[in-house]
C-alpha cells in the first residue's frame, strides 16, 4: 500500500497541523482520518496567521477543505 | 533520467553554420551503443551537404518521393535492413529470441565486403516477390534466406531493367526517412556507413565481373551532381573522424531528398555477386577489417539508406502488387512507379511502432494495471531498466516472452496466429479488469492505477475517495491507524458511551419485539457504571457524566426497562449517591448564578426540564413501588454525601423534588404499611431524618430561590419568578411530615417570612384582580400548612 | 465494555455522535451555524433544527469585522460548503 496512506496512519495520535486552503490552521492531536481526507483532531486549537481564534475539544475537518497535514 | 539513453545534458551545439555540426552534441549520446567506431565512409553514406545534395537530386523529375533512389544503398544488405531490430536495443532485449537472432543477423553485413549493382538490387526484389510474397514481416533468418535468393536469382541475370527495380527497392524497401524516426537512427547509420566502408574496402579482392549488361544503363538516369559534397565528407570524416556520429544523426532525415543517386549507379558492381554470397555462408564473420580506398567509396557509395525503424514490414507488402519488371514497357514502368510514390507516401508516417512495440507497450499497460509494483506503472524506469539490464532478463523482459511465447504473434510467438494473439489479449484485458474490479470491491472503491495516475469510481454512497487508509489489518505490511481513544474528559468519550448504550438498547428492544430471550449484560456494561472518568470537579462513573446529555437522558427509561431489579437498584443508588454531581443537577442550582441574578441558563433550564421528564419519572415510578428499605437506602445515600451536599441539592429543583419525593414515600409506606415495618426500620428512618433535618437546619429559607422567594430580605425578581414554587412548599410539607412537632416548629420559623411574603402575594394578586395567581399562591403554601393542620388565607393563618 | 466502544476510527465517528446534540458548523463564505444535528451523510450534508446562522462581514473602509445572526427552525446544510464540525459544547 501506498506510503503516504502508511504516513497518515502512523500519524494518528499524534500532534499535527492541518492547514485548510482558506488559510486557517488546526494545532491538534490527529485522532482519525479517512479515505476523503476528512480529519478529526483533538484538543485543537484554530489558528488565523498565527494568532489563536477558538479551541475545539473533538473537531472534524472536512477533507475537501485539507491543503496539508504535517507532523510537529 | 535519459530516455533511451540520452544524455540531455550533452555538450551544446558548438554553433557552426553547417548542420551537421550541430549535430554533435548527440555523439555522445550513443557511446556504447555502435560497437564498430570506425566509419570512414559516414560523410559519404549520408552526404555531407545535406542541401546541396536535396535541391541537385531529383529522380524522378519533382515527384516526391523521387529521392527514393539514392536509397539503394549497394553495400546495404537485407541482413542489414534487419539490423534495425538492433537498433531498437532498449526493446530488442525484452524479446529474447528476437534479439538474438538480430545480433546474428546484424552481426553478418559487417562480413559482407559487397557492393551490389542495381541488377542484383532488382533481382533481390524480385526474388522475395516469388519466394516469399506474402510476407509482411520478416525476421532476420528471413532476410538472410532472402538475401541468398536473391544473390542466386541476380546471378542468373533475372533483371534485365535494374533501375526499376533500383527504385522499387528504394521505395519499397527503404521508405522516406521520418523525423520522428531520428532517435534511432543514427546508430543505425553509423553501424551501416562502417560496414559499407568495410565493404568496399574489401571488395577489390573479391571482384567477380557481374552481368556486363545488366548494371551499365541505368547509370545514366541518375543525375550526377553530389559527387562534391561527398568529397567533402570525406575530408571531414577523415580529419575529425569523430564527428562520424553527429553526422549520421544528422544525415539521415537528409539522405532521401538530397543524397546523391550517381553514387549508387558508381559502385563497382563486380563486388555484389561475390558480396552477397559471402555474406549468406558466412553470416557470424565479424566486421573488423580496416577501411581501405575511402576515396574510391567515396565516389562509388556515398548513397548510404537505410530502412528506418519499423519499415521493413509494410514496403515489402507493396511486393506483390508489381510486376515483373523484365515485362514492363517504359510506361508501364512509371505508373508502377508512381503507385509506388502514392503508396510509399501513405505509409510514410506508418509502421513507426511495429506489432512487438504495439504489444510491447499494451502490456506495460496491463501490467500496470494489476500490479502492485510502483516502479511497473513507470514507464520510464522500465526502458532505463531494460537498457540497464545488458544480461539476463528481469522480470519484464521474462513478462514479456512469456507472453510473446503464449500469444503467438507472427514475429515472437511460436505459432504464427495473430488472431489468436487477439483473443489472448482480450482475455487478458478482461481478466486484468476482473482483478482491478475485485480490488476495488475489497477496497471499497473502484480504482485503476496506471502510469497517469489513479482512476477511481465513487458512487454517492461511496463517494470517491481521495486516499487509502487502511483501517483494518488486513495484511502485515499494511499500517493500521493506531486506534485513537478518546480521553476519558473528552466529551466524545460521553458521546461514545451513550452511542453504545443506544445500540445495546435497540439490540434488546429488537430482541423483545421478537419476543426473544435478553440479556441485560452487555447494556449493563456498556453503562460503565464500574468505571470512573475525571471530571473538572470529581472523580465519578461515565455513565453519571453522561447523565446530563440529551441522548442519554432520553434513552434513560429505555435502558432501565431492560435492566433487572438487581441492576436496577444498582443504577438508582448510583445516582442518587451522585446527584450532585449529575451535571444537570449541578448546574440548576440558583447558587451558581449568583452573578447572572440567579437567572439560570435556558439552555441548563430546557435540560432539567427534560431531565425530569426523562430520568426523573423513571426514578419516581421506581421509588413509588419500591420497598421501605429500599428507600431508606436512597435518602441515607443523599444524607451521607454530608451537610454540604444535601443543601446544595436543597438549592436545586431536581435534587429538592427527589429528597421530596423519596421522604414521602417512606411517610406514605409508614403511614399506610406500619404493620409491615420493623422497629429497626422506623428506628434508621429516624437516624436518617435527624441527619437531613440537621444537615437543612437553620438554613431552610435557602430552599427558596431567590427569584421564587416572597421574603423581601432576600426576594430577587427575574424572569422565573412566576414560575411555580410548588415544589419547595412539597418539600417542607414532606420534610414537616416526616418530622416531629419540634421540627416542624423549626421550619415554620425559619421560613415565616416566606410564608406571610407568600400571603402577601397572593392578596395583592387578588387586589388586582388576578384570583386564579392568589389562590395558586395560597394552595401552595396551604401544601405545607396543611401537613401541621394550619391553613392560610390572604390575610391570616388559621388552624384546619 | 470494551476500550473498542470509547473508540473512533473514522472522523464521520464524531459527526455521528453530535447527533441530536447542539453542533458548531464553520461553513464556506464566513459562516457559521449552530444547531441540533438531526441527521447527517457522508457528504457532510446535515439537517439542523433551531439553528443559528452567523454571517461575518466587512463593511468597505472598516476592518472591522461584523457579524448577523439569522435563525431557522430546520436547515439543511449542503455538505460541500461544510468546512468544520465540531460538538457546540466544546467550541
Amino acid at each position: 500500500m501506498s506510503s503516504t496512506s502508511n504516513f497518515l496512519a502512523e500519524m494518528t495520535n499524534s500532534p499535527v497541523v492541518v492547514k485548510l486552503q482558506h488559510g486557517l490552521e488546526y494545532h491538534g492531536v490527529l485522532a482519525s482520518i479517512d479515505g476523503y481526507m476528512n480529519v478529526v483532531l483533538k484538543d485543537t486549537v484554530e489558528m488565523v496567521e498565527n494568532n489563536k481564534v477558538r479551541n475545539y475539544e473533538e473537531v472534524f475537518l472536512r477533507g475537501n477543505n485539507v491543503l496539508y497535514i504535517s507532523q510537529k | 533520467m535519459s530516455f533511451f539513453g540520452f544524455d540531455p545534458s550533452g555538450p551544446p551545439s558548438s554553433g557552426e553554420k553547417d548542420q551537421k555540426l550541430d549535430t554533435l552534441d548527440f555523439e555522445e549520446t550513443y557511446e556504447g551503443l555502435g560497437e564498430q567506431d570506425e566509419d570512414a565512409f559516414n560523410d559519404e553514406t549520408f552526404g555531407a551537404d545535406v542541401k546541396e545534395i536535396g535541391s541537385n537530386f531529383d529522380f524522378t523529375g519533382g515527384l516526391k518521393p523521387a529521392s527514393k533512389p539514392q536509397t539503394v544503398n549497394p553495400n546495404l544488405s537485407y541482413a542489414k535492413a534487419a539490423q534495425v531490430d538492433q537498433v531498437i536495443a532498449p526493446m530488442a532485449s525484452l524479446w529474447n529470441e528476437e534479439a538474438k537472432t538480430a545480433d546474428s543477423a546484424s552481426s553478418q553485413p559487417a562480413s559482407e565486403q559487397r557492393v551490389l549493382s542495381l541488377e542484383e538490387i532488382e533481382a533481390k526484389l524480385r526474388q522475395p516477390q516469388q519466394q516469399v510474397p506474402q510476407m509482411p514481416q520478416m525476421n532476420p533468418y528471413m532476410y538472410q534466406q532472402q538475401q541468398q535468393l536473391l544473390v542466386a536469382a541476380m546471378a542468373s541475370g533475372q533483371f534485365p531493367n535494374p533501375a526499376a527495380a533500383a527504385q522499387a527497392l528504394a521505395q519499397g524497401y527503404f521508405p522516406p526517412f521520418q523525423p520522428g524516426v531520428m532517435p534511432f537512427m543514427p546508430f543505425q547509420a553509423q553501424q551501416m556507413m562502417q560496414q559499407g566502408a568495410l565493404g568496399q574496402g574489401q571488395q577489390p579482392q573479391q571482384v567477380q565481373p557481374p552481368p556486363a549488361g545488366l548494371q551499365v544503363p541505368q547509370v545514366p538516369q541518375v543525375p550526377q551532381s553530389a559527387p562534391a559534397p561527398v568529397q567533402q565528407q570525406q575530408q571531414q570524416q577523415q580529419q575529425q573522424p569523430a564527428l562520424q556520429a553527429p553526422q549520421a544523426l544528422q544525415s539521415p532525415p537528409v539522405l532521401n531528398a538530397a543524397s546523391p543517386p550517381p553514387h549508387s549507379s558508381q559502385p563497382v558492381p563486380q563486388a555484389v555477386e561475390q558480396k552477397v554470397p559471402a555474406s549468406a555462408s558466412a553470416p557470424s564473420s565479424s566486421a573488423t577489417p580496416a577501411p581501405q580506398s575511402v576515396q574510391q567509396v567515396g565516389s562509388s557509395d556515398a548513397t548510404g539508406n537505410f530502412p528506418p525503424l519499423g519499415y521493413d514490414e509494410k514496403p515489402r507488402k507493396q511486393r506483390p502488387q508489381r510486376q515483373n519488371p523484365e515485362n514492363l514497357t517504359q510506361e508501364e514502368r512509371e505508373k508502377l512507379w508512381r503507385r509506388q510514390n502514392k503508396v510509399s507516401a501513405i505509409i510514410r508516417c506508418s509502421g513507426f511502432m511495429n506489432p512487438r512495440d504495439k504489444d510491447f507497450v499494451t502490456r506495460v499497460q496491463l501490467s500496470q494495471i494489476v500490479t502492485d509494483d510502483p516502479y511497473n506503472e513507470d514507464f520510464y524506469c522500465q526502458v532505463y531498466r531494460v537498457l540497464n539490464s545488458s544480461v539476463g532478463e528481469d522480470d519484464m523482459s521474462s513478462i514479456a516472452q512469456k507472453y510473446l511465447d503464449q500469444s503467438g504473434h507472427r514475429l515472437g510467438g511460436r505459432e504464427k496466429r495473430a488472431d489468436v494473439a487477439l483473443q489472448r489479449m482480450q482475455q487478458q484485458v478482461s481478466k486484468a479488469v476482473t482483478v482491478a474490479k475485485e480490488r476495488g470491491e475489497r477496497t471499497g472503491v473502484l480504482a485503476k492505477e496506471g502510469a497517469l495516475g489513479k482512476v477511481s469510481v465513487g458512487s454517492g454512497k461511496q463517494p470517491r475517495k481521495q486516499l487509502v487508509i487502511n483501517t483494518t489489518g488486513s495484511s502485515d505490511e499494511v499500517v493500521v491507524p493506531k486506534e485513537n481513544v478518546y480521553s476519558k474528559s473528552s466529551r466524545a468519550f460521553q458521546l461514545s458511551v451513550i452511542e453504545d448504550i443506544y445500540s445495546q438498547v435497540l439490540k434488546l428492544e429488537s430482541l423483545e419485539r421478537e419476543n426473544q430471550e435478553r440479556d441485560s449484560k452487555d447494556l449493563w456494561n456498556a453503562l460503565r457504571l464500574n468505571d470512573t472518568i475525571e471530571t473538572s470537579s470529581t472523580v465519578v462513573s461515565p455513565f453519571i457524566s453522561v447523565l446530563s446529555i440529551d441522548k442519554a437522558m432520553k434513552v434513560f427509561n429505555r435502558l432501565f426497562h431492560f435492566l433487572n431489579p438487581e441492576q436496577k437498584i444498582k443504577l438508582m443508588e448510583a445516582i442518587f449517591a451522585n446527584l450532585h454531581n449529575i451535571d444537570v443537577v449541578m448546574k440548576g442550582s440558583y447558587a451558581n448564578y449568583v452573578n447572572e441574578n440567579y437567572e439560570i441558563p435556558k439552555t441548563e433550564k430546557s435540560k432539567i426540564e427534560l431531565f425530569q421528564m426523562t430520568v426523573m419519572k423513571t426514578l419516581v415510578l421506581f421509588v413509588s413501588e419500591s420497598d421501605f428499605q429500599q428507600v431508606l437506602r436512597f435518602v441515607a445515600l443523599i444524607v451521607k454525601g454530608g451537610n454540604n451536599n444535601v443543601l446544595f441539592l436543597s438549592t436545586t429543583k431536581i435534587g429538592l423534588s427527589l429528597i421530596t419525593i423519596l421522604v414521602s414515600r417512606l411517610e406514605l409506606i409508614k403511614q399506610e404499611f406500619s404493620a409491615g415495618l420493623s422497629p429497626q426500620d422506623l428506628a434508621q428512618w429516624q437516624t436518617i431524618y435527624d441527619h437531613l433535618f440537621q444537615a437543612l437546619e437553620g438554613r431552610l429559607a435557602t430552599i427558596f430561590p431567590p427569584y421564587l422567594s416572597n421574603d423581601d430580605a432576600r426576594k430577587v425578581r427575574n424572569s422565573e419568578s412566576k414560575s411555580d414554587d410548588s415544589y419547595i412548599w412539597q418539600f417542607l410539607a414532606s420534610l414537616s411530615l416526616a418530622g416531629l412537632l419540634s421540627h416542624q416548629r423549626i421550619i415554620v420559623d425559619e421560613i415565616r417570612n416566606e410564608i406571610f411574603g407568600s400571603m402577601g402575594v397572593s392578596k395583592a394578586l387578588k387586589e388586582s384582580g388576578d384570583l386564579q395567581g392568589a389562590e395558586k399562591h395560597l394552595s401552595n403554601l396551604n401544601l405545607f400548612l396543611n401537613v401541621m393542620g394550619l391553613k392560610a388565607s390572604e390575610s391570616d393563618i388559621t388552624e384546619l | 465494555m470494551s476500550e473498542s466502544n470509547s473508540t473512533s476510527s473514522e472522523p464521520l465517528d464524531l459527526i455521528r455522535l453530535c447527533l441530536d446534540e447542539q453542533v458548531f458548523v464553520k461553513l464556506r463564505g464566513s459562516r457559521e451555524m449552530v444547531g441540533k444535528l438531526h441527521a447527517y451523510d457522508m457528504h457532510c450534508n446535515m439537517v439542523l433544527s433551531d439553528a443559528t446562522e452567523t454571517i461575518f462581514y466587512t463593511e468597505q473602509d472598516s476592518p472591522e469585522i461584523k457579524s448577523r445572526t439569522k435563525k431557522s427552525d430546520m436547515v439543511f446544510i449542503r455538505g460541500d460548503s461544510v468546512i468544520l464540525v465540531s460538538d457546540a459544547a466544546n467550541v
